[in-house]
């Protein structure tokens, strides 16, 4: 659960019955947090109990990330639910804390993550030293301070929990070319998770290197730890720059990569520019439905452009681009882009329509 | 500026009689129906024919000039934001989730554009996926009672003032779809017992990852164990597409544990109930699309698999579990 370079001593302070708890959780955008938290520090708590629901403790302070202290420490309280309730000695955690002020003045700690979670979680994972190869300049935002003190210590722990990854790899909303160089950095980890990270940034920001990298390493095979994140990175690709939808067609085409794969389809219907079409073609011959499913999608968004509730600009290298010159929305192709559920029922016949659609209006596509 | 030209024809019988003085005069009018013919600029120009014993007279030699050009604009539908762009709301279930963007409503507005008489609003097209509010009102709350069928603004509203109509106002219905799995799970030790954490993330009836929802879940019942039972949570929001299911159980290094079969060639359950994930609502167990269905257990490592959500494929979603 925790870095092992660092000591994380819970005692169960009372005698207690096991605890079974599940709870849907989720990852509390950083630029949220931060927005809300008075100080954000890099620190260890010297004294602290949690009593039923109620926790509170004493932090002293490493490294501070945003606000001040005059004092090296800081009282906060935090909040916990029944169902997580228990009685726990809390010295000795070390993490990241996010502190918000409450009405009356006083601080608390805001988990990173929305739900319920035990206080173990509500801090990020931090080193009681950072490494000079993770320091940031003195005048790098604080989100960047916060993201190279987490990347250093999971670049620490063996293979851990998802939750952590998750925390690395949220979608940041920094501008480059400050975020450039983070994800750079991350992916210079010799830790996957922390390098997955990066690239993951990397690519969703719509870098096309980026992505051939990830082509690269996913015909070599991807570990566990990364395939997850980079996978999902893939899914929320959005540059119609044609050299990027040739990148994600040869992922597409990855039978050892399933999820990879899906992704890269989604990514190609979500662009759904003209020359997607070439590429969602022979997708729609595809073994797997939902690979069907999103090729006839991707053709259908492309000639429904202008139609479709959500639906997003194309962008290629940053620069918005019309997607047509004129509309191609006829109520047929409107008639014939079917919710999911639908297109089961008439799979072959909505199929056989957009090739056919193909074949007349975007016949450049069909070879 | 060119003209459709559209003769109107009438007759209107004039009472003259031998004694009607000299520089009367009577008014007739005529009216068309916008409604075939819509937009456009119109002006009037006025010739008017007699007969009298069989004799016709020209009653407008100097051909008066065309009247002012009188621009006519079929009404506009607004809806939110105040512009008649398209809309898309969604199928929660009842309901909406406002902290996520996800409404089930929207109030609509209308510029009769000078059109006079009592306005009605219809749904010419989808008319079973939502409801309006009321037919005579000037802002009546459209709201979701089917997801579309298409993934396209598929549904239609108009409004007519005396049988003008406005062009149509297009919206969409979207609704979750289906629970799939966000990537592998791990877990890993907890103080003295265990924490395994799933992802997910939802799918829309477009088969689009859904941004944060508020969700929930719901338990079946348990198989009798010594160990406790949770009681279902839900939460409210959460940062990008992934959500995570949180399980753990620990105890106390003093006590003594309720005792787990190790036997992993077995894959003996260690506890088991039925979870099911409500899409659309932090605490309602009544929210959302039929309920993504998956076999629970807990202690182990998991491995969900896709699970539909729909009459059509309403399959289990199996877990694959190994003990630990």
């Amino acid at each position: 659960m925790r870095p092992t370079t660092y000591a994380t001593v819970v005692v169960c302070l009372t005698a207690c019955a096991s605890k079974l708890f599940g709870a849907p959780i989720g990852v509390q955008p950083l630029s949220q947090l931060l927005n809300k938290a008075e100080v954000v520090f890099v620190g260890r708590i010297i004294q602290g109990v949690q009593s039923d629901v109620n926790a509170s403790a004493i932090f002293q302070i490493e490294r501070m990330l945003k606000g001040s202290s005059r004092a090296g420490t800081v009282p906060a309280s935090f909040s916990t639910l029944p169902a997580i309730s228990g009685n726990k000695d809390l010295r000795g955690q070390i993490g990241i804390w996010f502190l918000t002020k409450k009405s009356d003045g006083s601080l608390e700690v805001m988990p990173p993550f929305v739900g319920a979670v035990p206080v173990e979680f509500h801090s990020m994972p931090a080193l009681a030293a950072l490494p000079a190869s993770w320091m940031a300049d003195p005048s790098a935002s604080t989100v960047e301070k916060v993201i190279r003190e987490l990347a250093a210590a999971l670049e620490q722990l063996p293979a851990g929990s998802v939750l952590w990854s998750a925390l690395l790899s949220q979608p940041l909303t920094e501008s480059d070319p400050s975020l450039s160089r983070l994800y750079q950095r991350l992916q210079s980890s010799g830790s996957e998770p922390v390098a997955a990270a990066g690239l993951k940034g990397s690519i969703v920001k719509g870098d096309l290197a980026a992505l051939q990298s990830l082509a690269s390493r996913a015909q070599r095979g991807l570990s566990n730890a990364s395939s997850t994140i980079a996978t999902q990175a893939v899914c929320e690709f959005s540059n119609g720059n044609p050299r990027a939808l040739a990148v994600l067609a040869e992922m597409a085409a990855m039978r050892s990569q399933p999820e990879l794969r899906r992704c890269a389809v989604l990514a190609l219907r979500t662009i759904h520019s003209r020359e997607t079409i070439q590429y969602l073609l022979p997708l729609l011959d595809d073994t797997d439905s939902d690979i069907r499913y999103q090729a006839m999608a991707g053709i259908a968004s492309y000639a429904n452009t202008g139609f479709l509730p959500g639906e997003k600009q194309l962008v290629i290298d940053g620069v918005v681009t019309p997607r047509n010159t004129e509309p191609l929305y006829t109520p047929e192709t409107g008639a014939n882009f079917p919710t999911g559920d639908r297109f089961r029922l008439d799979e072959p016949r909505v199929i056989a329509f957009w090739k056919q659609w193909v074949r007349v209006k975007v016949p450049e596509a069909v070879r | 500026m060119g003209f459709s030209v559209i003769k109107l024809s009438g007759t209107a019988p004039i009472p003259v009689t031998p004694s009607t003085p000299v520089g009367s005069s009577w008014g007739a009018s005529l009216e068309q129906e916008l409604e075939p013919r819509g937009d456009g600029n119109y002006r009037v120009t006025v010739t008017a024919n007699g007969t009298c014993n069989n004799i016709a007279y020209n009653l407008t030699p100097n051909n008066p000039a065309p009247s002012d050009v009188l621009p006519v604009l079929r009404p506009v539908i607004t809806g939110p934001g105040g512009t008649s762009r398209p809309y898309g709301i969604w199928w929660l279930g009842g309901g909406g989730d406002a902290t996520n963007g996800y409404y089930n409503n929207a109030t609509l507005a209308v510029n009769g554009n000078g059109a006079p008489g009592p306005l009605a609003w219809s749904v010419p097209q989808g008319a079973s996926k939502v409801s309006l509010s009321c037919t005579s009102c000037s802002f009546p709350l459209v709201t979701s009672s089917q997801p579309s069928a298409n993934c396209v603004y598929d549904i239609e509203i108009k409004v007519n003032f005396s049988g003008f109509y406005s062009n149509a106002y297009q919206l969409n219905v979207n609704s979750p779809y289906y629970v799939e799995s966000g990537g592998l799970s791990t877990t890993e030790d907890y103080l003295d017992g265990w924490f395994t954490v799933i992802p997910y993330r939802n799918r829309d009836r477009c088969q689009y990852q859904m941004p944060s929802i508020a969700l929930n879940e719901v338990f079946g019942t348990f198989t009798p164990s010594p160990w406790a039972k949770p009681a279902a949570l839900g939460l409210s929001s959460y940062g990008s597409y992934t959500w995570y299911d949180q399980i753990f159980i620990s105890g106390c290094a003093a006590c003594t544990p309720p005792s787990v079969q190790r036997n992993p060639a077995n894959q003996t359950l260690a506890d088991q109930a039925q979870q099911y994930w409500r899409i659309g609502s932090e605490h309602s167990r009544h929210r959302s699309l039929r309920p993504a269905k998956h076999v629970s257990t807990v202690h182990g490592t998991w491995r969900p698999r896709q699970c539909f959500a729909d009459s059509v494929r309403d399959q289990s979603c199996v877990l694959q579990h190994t003990q630990q």
